[in-house]
């Protein structure tokens, strides 16, 4: 089973998120913080994170790059509310995507089930 | 006989000729003589005549008594016939000196007796004499008497006498007459000599004055009055006479003087020619005017001489000249302007004025020439200010009016030509309300201006041009110089700027509205996120096909199939999909005021915008709406494309998004309108204009008020019903035009009659 860590500090999309995610047969885990998610991805294992941007403290990027050094196995989806976000050099050197982009809202989640499941699967990579 | 004249004329004539040369003086003395002849000799003669008549008679009476005395003697003798006794009674006429011969005869004839003195002894036969009496023959007074005795006639008796004693007394008197009429004459010849000198003296001093008068030309003598006779009147009337010729004279001479300087000093080259372009006469300043050194050397040229070859309209200038000539004696006098030659070859531009006179019966004409170079020039330059004035103000992009204080127009430039469609001819002397009823109410500004002499200004004054809204500034600026009263107003239309101005106030708007949005973007994105995303998983957990739903449906002592039933009978489904559906209208709006922050990351390339409209018209002709009731395909298209459309640098999906949304619009007011006669339809236009291409969308719609055509390109404002439209689609189309494609857009729209949305685009976006 893919494990999924959601990491937003919006309790409301956070707890939709799991909700769908587990209907959608993930394990899934969700925290609302940066520091959380460090300590949680130390700790346990997880195929994907899906990480919001704007976060209390550590942002949604450097999350990102610190849990890609501490644990390197493991991927990321952004899921962001900010319009016109791209990504910077660092992230796409770390091997993200425009498709590992998520903009909120989505009309339909299962494009995000969609979403982890080819990269858990490494379909989408060259 | 020759054939001379006078020859023929009769003896008087001649006479009356040579007398005719004489002097007065010879004349009178001659009439004087001739009368005192006359007078003389008729009375000497006269006396002569009595003398001669009355001797006459005496003698025929003392012959008659002679012979009364003889015949009673003889008696006697005859009847006895004593024939001694008859002639010596005859010689006792020898006593009677003057008798020469005595006859005695009988009765039948013969002599009887006859005496003859004997110094006229020849043989004179006796006359026959019938008639009783004395009668003149001859040299003699002849005497028959008859010798009556008792009434019969016994003898005739023949006395013959002759006239010595007439002849004596003639010559008695004749000679002393002669000598007295002599001497009379000689008196009256000194008298007549010295008194004729009263009247031809007088007469004789006139004469000498007017020869004086004639000879030296000196009016001024005046002859002196001697006597108050005819000669005294003559004088008079002389002197008169003399005066007013002098008057005459001295008029004529002043007026000659005045006409000579005239002629002399005018400033006007004056000339006299023949008709056959002789130069007879030229004053001064026609000798200067050629260029010559004298009249001479002006004489000796011809009126053709003083012409070039050929007069600037290409007329050579003989033939020319002679219409001219024509024209002048025909009408006596032609003013023309003309090109002339001086004499070293020297053109210059002249005004000629040809008179045609008489003198001396000849038609002779009388040229005034002036020199109109320097005015030629002047013209030329003040044509030349004029035209450059009149372009400088034809060049302006303003309307230009001059009006007077009537309000009737003094000037009307180009400008003003294209706005109105009246010439400046026809707007000429009319008052503004005929030829620019905009404009009439200007008329109190104008007065205003003038009264205060500052210019006044009117801004942004909308008036309507063929349906459409135009704007205009009118000044009026005071005309006060020069005591030209009235002023000039200046009409400038600046719908262009206001319609920028209204762009860049929506562009303004639509900035702002982006940056809001961005702004606010991720605050509203994400509790979207959280309703939308809520809803999907509510919506997953109330159906079958979750095994974790049926689970809990067990634990829960139902099924899911109950759950799921419930959820229909009660139309949760439905109210779900609404939330969702307003929860992504809501997400769209946020994404549209998004649109409105200016990007940089589009791709641009070229495309041929025809093309690409093509693409969009088929597009949406399979949009078939039913919710917004119309049907793309029942529109007719009318594609009015120009060849040779050069692409542009664009963003075609953002375009594409543009005309879909016009296009969609368009749809959408047509579907609104009622059609009668024709059909509702798109005019689509893709051509060049100002460099850049433009593209029309044109409807006949409904089309839509001013106010609504000002905010059409508003965000949020729409006239379409709560929840038909977001009230952006035009906002972002006219977004994406202006600040994506620097391009522009404007929407030009007529009440009942359709909208035409017009984009320009530049060729390439950054050149712009």
């Amino acid at each position: 089973m893919i494990k999924v860590l959601v990491v937003d500090d919006d309790v409301s999309v956070c707890k939709s998120l799991v909700g769908f995610l587990e209907d959608s047969n993930f394990e899934v885990a969700s925290v609302s913080s940066g520091e959380e998610a460090l300590v949680l991805a130390i700790k346990e294992y997880f195929d994907v994170a899906i990480v919001d941007l704007r976060l209390p403290e550590i942002s949604g990027d450097a999350l990102i790059l610190k849990a890609h050094q501490l644990v390197p196995g493991l991927r990321f989806i952004i899921h962001t509310g900010s319009v016109g976000y791209r990504l910077s050099d660092e992230l796409k050197q770390i091997g993200l995507l425009p498709a590992h982009v998520f903009m909120k809202p989505m009309d339909d989640l299962n494009e995000l089930v969609e979403g982890i499941k080819k990269l858990v699967t490494g379909e989408e990579e060259e | 006989m020759k054939n001379n004249p006078q020859d023929g004329k009769p003896w008087e004539t001649q006479a009356i000729r040579l007398v005719g040369k004489w002097s007065i003086k010879r004349k009178l003395v001659l009439i004087i003589m001739l009368v005192s002849s006359a007078v003389m000799i008729l009375t000497g003669g006269a006396f002569i005549a009595y003398q001669w008549f009355s001797e006459r008679q005496r003698m025929e009476k003392d012959l008659a008594g002679l012979a009364d005395i003889y015949a009673e003697s003889c008696k006697a003798p005859l009847i006895w016939n004593y024939q001694k006794e008859a002639e010596l009674l005859l010689s006792n006429l020898h006593d009677y000196e003057p008798i020469v011969r005595a006859y005695l005869y009988r009765p039948d004839g013969s002599l009887f007796a006859k005496y003859q003195r004997e110094d006229y002894l020849d043989d004179f036969p006796p006359p026959v004499f019938q008639e009783e009496g004395s009668h003149f023959v001859g040299r003699w007074l002849v005497m028959r008497k008859q010798i009556i005795l008792d009434k019969e006639t016994i003898g005739v008796l023949y006395l013959q006498s002759n006239l010595n004693e007439l002849y004596d007394l003639i010559k008695q008197n004749a000679v002393p007459l002669a000598v007295l009429i002599l001497l009379a004459l000689v008196a009256a010849y000194i008298l007549s000599a010295k008194l004729q000198e009263v009247i031809s003296g007088p007469l004789y001093y006139l004469a000498k004055m007017a020869g004086k008068v004639s000879q030296n030309e000196d009016y001024s003598v005046r002859a002196v009055k001697q006597s108050d006779d005819e000669i005294g009147q003559l004088t008079d009337a002389f002197n008169k006479m003399l005066t007013q010729v002098e008057k005459r004279d001295i008029a004529l001479r002043e007026s000659e003087e005045k006409y000579r300087s005239l002629y002399d000093t005018s400033r006007d080259a004056i000339m006299i020619s023949s008709t056959t372009g002789k130069i007879i006469s030229a004053n001064p300043s026609t000798i200067e005017l050629f260029g010559c050194e004298n009249e001479g050397e002006l004489i000796s040229q011809t009126t053709a001489d003083l012409c070039p070859e050929f007069q600037p309209d290409g007329l050579p200038s003989q033939k020319k000249y002679e219409e001219m000539l024509k024209l002048a004696l025909k009408k006596g006098a032609h003013f023309f302007e003309w090109k002339h030659k001086k004499i070293n070859g020297e053109g210059f531009d002249a005004e000629v004025l040809l008179n045609s006179m008489h003198l001396q019966d000849e038609k002779i004409i009388h040229a005034s020439i002036r020199n109109i170079t320097d005015r030629k020039r002047n013209e030329e330059e003040l044509r030349r200010l004029r035209n450059l004035l009149s372009n400088i103000i034809n060049s302006m992009p303003s309307v230009l009016v001059g009006v007077d204080m009537e309000g009737r127009v003094t000037h009307w430039n180009r400008e003003a030509e294209k706005i109105t469609g009246v010439k400046a001819n026809e707007a000429q002397g009319h008052t503004l309300a005929d030829v620019f009823p905009q404009l009439t109410g200007e008329m109190e500004k104008v007065a205003q201006a003038i009264r205060e002499c500052v210019p006044l200004k009117d801004e942004k004054i909308a008036n309507e041009v063929n349906g459409e809204v135009h704007y205009s500034d009118i000044t009026v600026y005071p005309l006060t110089s020069n005591g030209i009263e009235g002023a000039v107003i200046r009409v400038d239309d600046i719908t262009e700027r206001v319609r920028i101005e209204e762009m860049m106030i929506q562009s303004e708007k639509m900035l702002s509205v982006g940056g809001l949005a961005a702004g606010m973007a991720h605050e509203i994105n994400n509790p979207l996120a959280g309703i939308l995303q809520n809803v999907q998983v509510i919506r997953n957990r109330i159906k079958k096909g979750l095994p974790k739903n049926d689970e809990v449906a067990d634990i829960c002592g139902t099924t899911i199939d109950v759950i799921e039933k419930y959820v229909i009978e009660r139309g949760i489904f439905p109210m779900i999909d609404s939330v969702m559906e307003s929860g992504r209208r809501a997400s769209k709006i946020v994404d549209n005021m998004l649109s409105f922050s200016r990007k940089s990351d589009s791709n641009f390339s070229p495309h041929n915008l025809a093309a690409l409209l093509d693409k969009t018209v088929e597009l949406v002709s399979n949009d078939y709406d039913l919710k917004k009731k119309y049907d793309f395909r029942k529109i007719e298209i009318l594609r009015k494309y120009e060849k040779n459309v050069p692409e542009v640098i664009c963003e075609a999906s953002k375009l594409q998004q543009v005309f879909l949304n016009l296009l969609k619009n368009g749809a959408q007011a047509m579907s609104e309108k009622k059609y009668t006669e024709e059909k509702p339809h798109f005019i689509l236009r893709v051509l060049l204009e100002e460099q850049m291409v433009r593209i029309d969308i044109e409807d006949n719609g409904p089309g839509m008020d001013e106010m609504t055509r000002k905010r059409i390109f508003e965000p949020f404002f729409t006239t379409k019903g709560v929840g038909l439209g977001t009230g952006l689609g035009l906002s972002v189309s006219y977004f994406i035009i202006t600040e994506n494609h620097n391009g522009r857009m404007t929407v030009d729209s007529i009440m009942g009659k359709g909208t035409n949305f017009i984009i320009h685009l530049p060729m390439d976006r950054s050149t712009q």
